[in-house]
């Protein structure tokens, strides 16, 4: 037997901290079925409890008639209303809507063993309600618990964030606030760890005690439209629930009738009440009951606690007028973006290629070879474990340190509360090209690895503009696809310096033309949920949080992507050293023979418009789809050059290796059959190779990873078909326009791409539909 | 009818209607700007879109585009004119009182600022906007 507490509250009211306090490292993180949106569930740590003063003496008895206290963290709501997934979710949940099924397994800690359970009772609501509120931000913390206190389940409210509170010199009465709302007021810090032990005893004891009895009432006429609901279609209802059902069918929800199956009869019976009421209030249904909410509140408030009013400065607009300032904020936002890649990339980034690519590495290869050797081990074996899976281990390796710096320093920034300020500052900009100022963050994430990049934009409440950032995400190079770079520009630009920051540039501008595009398809158009931001105050953040986002961050990126790259690894290397020889027979054969080959010739002439139609560079692109990073890997096994093959994947090597399979081209070789690299590629089929590994589809990691976030194929394949074809005609029409300008004859594709020009600047320049529609309209 | 939209930064000014689709209204009368509410117009973004309203005691970004569903009364006097530099000045006890009747003034120096001078501009000018 368990008891169940859910924890409820705003975003930014510290709901995250408490969680984390309450239930320390025993957390189970899922997914709410059906949905993207988050499931966390952990048990209640039992030492958080201290169970020696007087008033715990009924919670102990409780607590040993059941085995755990299981508290479910719902997702950050500002309201019941269901408007976006994660309010549907909560109110499904809370209402008891929900076929509910718990996260199968949880270590029994007393056997030690992981026990797969199902839920008790599929439909069940918790047995408590844990509702956290700002007390720097009362009023609008409460509106959620007036709808929570309607829905008849025992409830205790916690005031979180009182160190802030007393810091400035305000007061809370709690008590009084217990009495207004009709459940326990608790004062806690949760950052601090005060008064939890207070609180969680109240909820252990509430929990067996009645539901609170709402003491908010509406205006007399909604009353009485409230009563009549009551009476007509409700009577069969257990008493406590009645309340909350009748406020929803005065608001007239849709989902209540239909789960209610209440006849279309006493339906129009109660319209007419309802009808009455709004017309003399003047003003429709749910926005009476919003209004009068806010009323209720805004005398409570008076009453328990000093109100901020609206024009004093807090400290954190002190901090904005600096940091949001009207000339300052672009250049200090500049400041800090670079700040940030210094670190994580630049300074990690080298420190770990410093390590990766020079001795440790090296050596644990000699060493394993040694000892394949010493054993016998078969070549293919060998061949399996040193280049397949050593190099897909070092590959994944070799991006986590960076990756772990920049997901720390990210997180500091989004708690601090600085990207909030980010996305007010840029979204006008984002705007402009069909997304919002939110969608900055999965983009930066995005520079460091696409994967978790995806998932970021799962904040995002609006859904199209959720699944637009999926789609562009991948646009911006993310750290795998900084090797390809680097190879390109020492291989074929010398080395020159421009090459690296163009390629951001290009995705960059691939992310507003994309955004600019598919705004104006019928898909995306229209406007309709209004972006409305909280702008929460700046506080440090703790460390402990930083860690566990970091941490939370990176498992993710090592689980989902670090198991795939390595399988991509070991997939290239078998398909690039297996195949058909002469005689028909199948094993290890050159290179020239290998399955591989033979998939990327018998593909090659699709890239021959774009300048390199050869089954290197095919097999090479074919590759990068498994991993973008084994694009140079593949390049320096199929050019046979033996230092390259080592490659890992660290920019550095990679550039080393371009440079060095650059040099070979000045010589013919000794060798003979080597075509160097330089050789087949022009400045132009490079750059355009380029563009095309960077724009198109990601790593399957990364695809796998927009498959879920969309939910349904059909996105998902709409999303990997732009991306590819997108990258197509980007790559066609710089190569072949390209190359007119650099003195080469007008054919076939060069006019089909000089049409595919016009066709993608149409897109671009024509009027959004739905604006024309609306301008007819009027 | 002014809405939100065309607000000075710097005014506190009263919601006297939420205009828009059912769904939008009803988002943002949720986040607390409802018949009544004060709202103070803190700034505009760098860019020029969206602004940071204070309501309600917390910080909140809108866009131009819902801005303009908010319709908004003036406050008069003392409480709409209030600016950044109004109260710095304040501190530093050079105030021009200039633009304020003797009875605001009288409220604010009082100490009991601002319930008082709320009232007391009101009755001075009769309260003609709810």
């Amino acid at each position: 037997m368990t008891i169940t507490i859910a924890l409820v509250g705003n975003p930014n009211s510290g709901k995250t901290t408490l969680f984390n306090a309450l239930t320390g490292s025993n957390q189970y993180v899922g997914n709410w079925p059906g949905v993207t949106v988050e499931k966390k569930e952990g048990r209640l740590k039992l030492g958080c409890l201290k169970l020696d003063s007087s008033q715990s003496a009924t919670a102990q008895t409780i607590l040993n008639k059941h085995d755990e206290v299981i508290i479910t963290d719902l997702p950050g709501i500002y309201s019941l209303s269901p408007y976006t997934e994660k309010e549907k979710i909560a109110r499904d949940y809370l209402a008891g809507w929900l076929a509910g099924e718990r996260l199968t397994s949880r270590p029994n800690t007393s056997t030690g063993k992981t026990a797969n359970r199902s839920s008790d009772n599929p439909a069940s609501r918790p047995d408590l309600i844990l509702n956290i509120v700002d007390g720097t931000n009362l009023e609008r913390n409460l509106y959620l618990t007036t709808q929570l206190v309607e829905l008849g389940i025992p409830m205790v409210v916690a005031v979180n964030m009182m160190d802030f509170v007393e810091k400035s010199g305000k007061t809370v009465n709690a008590q009084q606030l217990g009495i207004d709302l009709g459940c326990p007021v608790i004062e806690i810090s949760a950052l601090k760890g005060t008064g939890i032990s207070e609180l969680m005893l109240t909820a252990v004891v509430a929990s067996e005690q009645a539901p609170p009895v709402p003491q908010h009432s509406f205006s007399g006429i909604v009353e009485h439209t409230l009563a009549h609901i009551e009476e007509a279609a409700l009577h069969s209802m257990p008493e406590e629930k009645q309340r909350w059902y009748a406020v929803k069918l005065f608001e007239r929800d849709e989902e209540t009738i239909e789960r209610l199956k209440i006849s279309a009869g006493l339906i129009k019976h109660i319209e007419q009440d309802i009808k009455r009421c709004e017309k003399q209030l003047d003003d429709d249904s749910m926005s009476i009951i919003t209004h009068e909410r806010y009323a209720y509140i805004d005398c409570v408030v008076n009453g328990c606690c000093t109100v901020r009013k609206p024009h004093e400065s807090t400290f954190s607009n002190r901090i904005d007028r600096v940091v949001t300032n009207r000339y300052a904020a672009l250049p200090i936002f500049a400041l800090v973006m670079a700040l940030l890649f210094l670190l994580a990339v630049t300074l990690v980034g080298a420190a770990t290629n410093a390590v990766l690519n020079t001795g440790i590495a090296n050596s644990w290869q000699e060493a394993t070879r040694d000892f394949l050797v010493s054993i016998n081990c078969a070549d293919w074996l060998q061949g399996l474990i040193l280049n397949g899976i050593f190099a897909g281990v070092g590959a994944v390796l070799s991006y986590v340190p960076q990756l772990l710096a920049l997901f720390l320093l990210l997180a500091f920034l989004e708690s601090c509360g600085y990207m909030a300020r980010v996305a007010f500052i840029l979204d006008r900009l984002f705007r402009r090209f069909g997304l919002s100022g939110k969608s900055f963050v999965p983009f930066l994430i995005g520079a460091g690895c696409g994967v978790t990049g995806i998932m970021a934009a799962n904040s995002i409440e609006n859904e199209r503009d959720r699944k637009m950032t999926i789609i562009t995400t991948t646009f911006v190079p993310c750290s795998a696809k900084l090797p390809i770079i680097a190879l390109i520009a020492s291989a074929l630009f010398g080395g020159a310096w421009w090459v690296a920051p163009s390629a951001y540039f290009v995705g960059i501008a691939a992310i507003v033309c994309s955004g600019i595009i598919l705004k104006k398809t019928r898909l995306f158009a229209g406007e309709t949920t209004p972006f409305v931001m909280e702008l929460p105050p700046y506080q440090l953040p703790s460390i402990l949080a930083m860690l566990r986002s970091m941490g939370e961050r990176g498992w993710s990126f090592i689980k989902n992507a670090g198991t795939i790259i390595l399988l991509a690894s070991i997939v290239v290397w078998f398909t690039s050293n297996f195949g058909w020889d002469n005689a028909g027979r199948f094993g290890m054969v050159a290179m020239g023979d290998s399955m591989l080959a033979a998939v990327g010739s018998a593909i090659a002439w699709i890239f021959a418009p774009l300048g390199w139609g050869d089954w290197r560079s095919a097999v090479a692109a074919v590759a990068g789809l498994l991993g973008k990073e084994n694009i140079v890997s593949t390049f320096a096994v199929l050019y046979n050059f033996g230092e390259a093959a080592d490659v890992i994947g660290g920019i550095d090597a990679a550039g080393k290796a371009g440079a060095v399979l650059a040099e070979s081209s000045t010589g013919t070789g000794a060798t003979g059959t080597v075509s160097p690299l330089a050789a087949s590629y022009t400045a132009l089929s490079a750059y355009s190779f380029l563009i095309f590994n960077l724009l198109c589809a990601p790593c399957v990691a990364a695809m796998s990873t927009i498959w879920r976030e969309m939910k349904s194929a059909a996105w998902f394949w709409l999303a990997v078909g732009y991306q590819c074809g997108f990258a197509y005609v980007v790559a066609l029409c710089f190569y072949q326009i390209g190359s007119l300008f650099a003195g080469g004859s007008y054919d076939l594709w060069t006019g089909i791409a000089v049409a595919l020009l016009v066709f993608l600047l149409l897109l671009l320049v024509r009027p959004n539909p739905k604006v024309k529609q609306e301008k007819q309209e009027d | 009818m002014r809405t939100l939209e065309a607000v000075e930064p710097g005014t506190t000014v009263r919601v006297t209607k939420i205009g828009g689709e059912r769904s939008l209204r009803q988002r943002i009368m949720e986040m607390g700007i409802t018949r009544g509410v004060e709202v103070y117009v803190r700034k505009v973004a760098p860019l020029g879109d969206p602004f940071e309203i204070s309501v309600r005691g917390y910080d909140l970004s809108l866009r131009k585009n819902d801005a303009e569903l908010i319709e908004v009364a003036d406050i008069g006097g003392f409480e709409g004119r209030r600016s950044r530099r109004f109260e710095r000045n304040k501190k530093r006890g050079k105030a021009r009182w200039g633009r304020f009747s003797w009875r605001q003034r009288a409220a604010t120096s009082s100490g009991t600022a601002d319930d008082t001078s709320i009232s007391s501009s009101n009755t001075s000018k009769g309260r003609t906007q709810q």
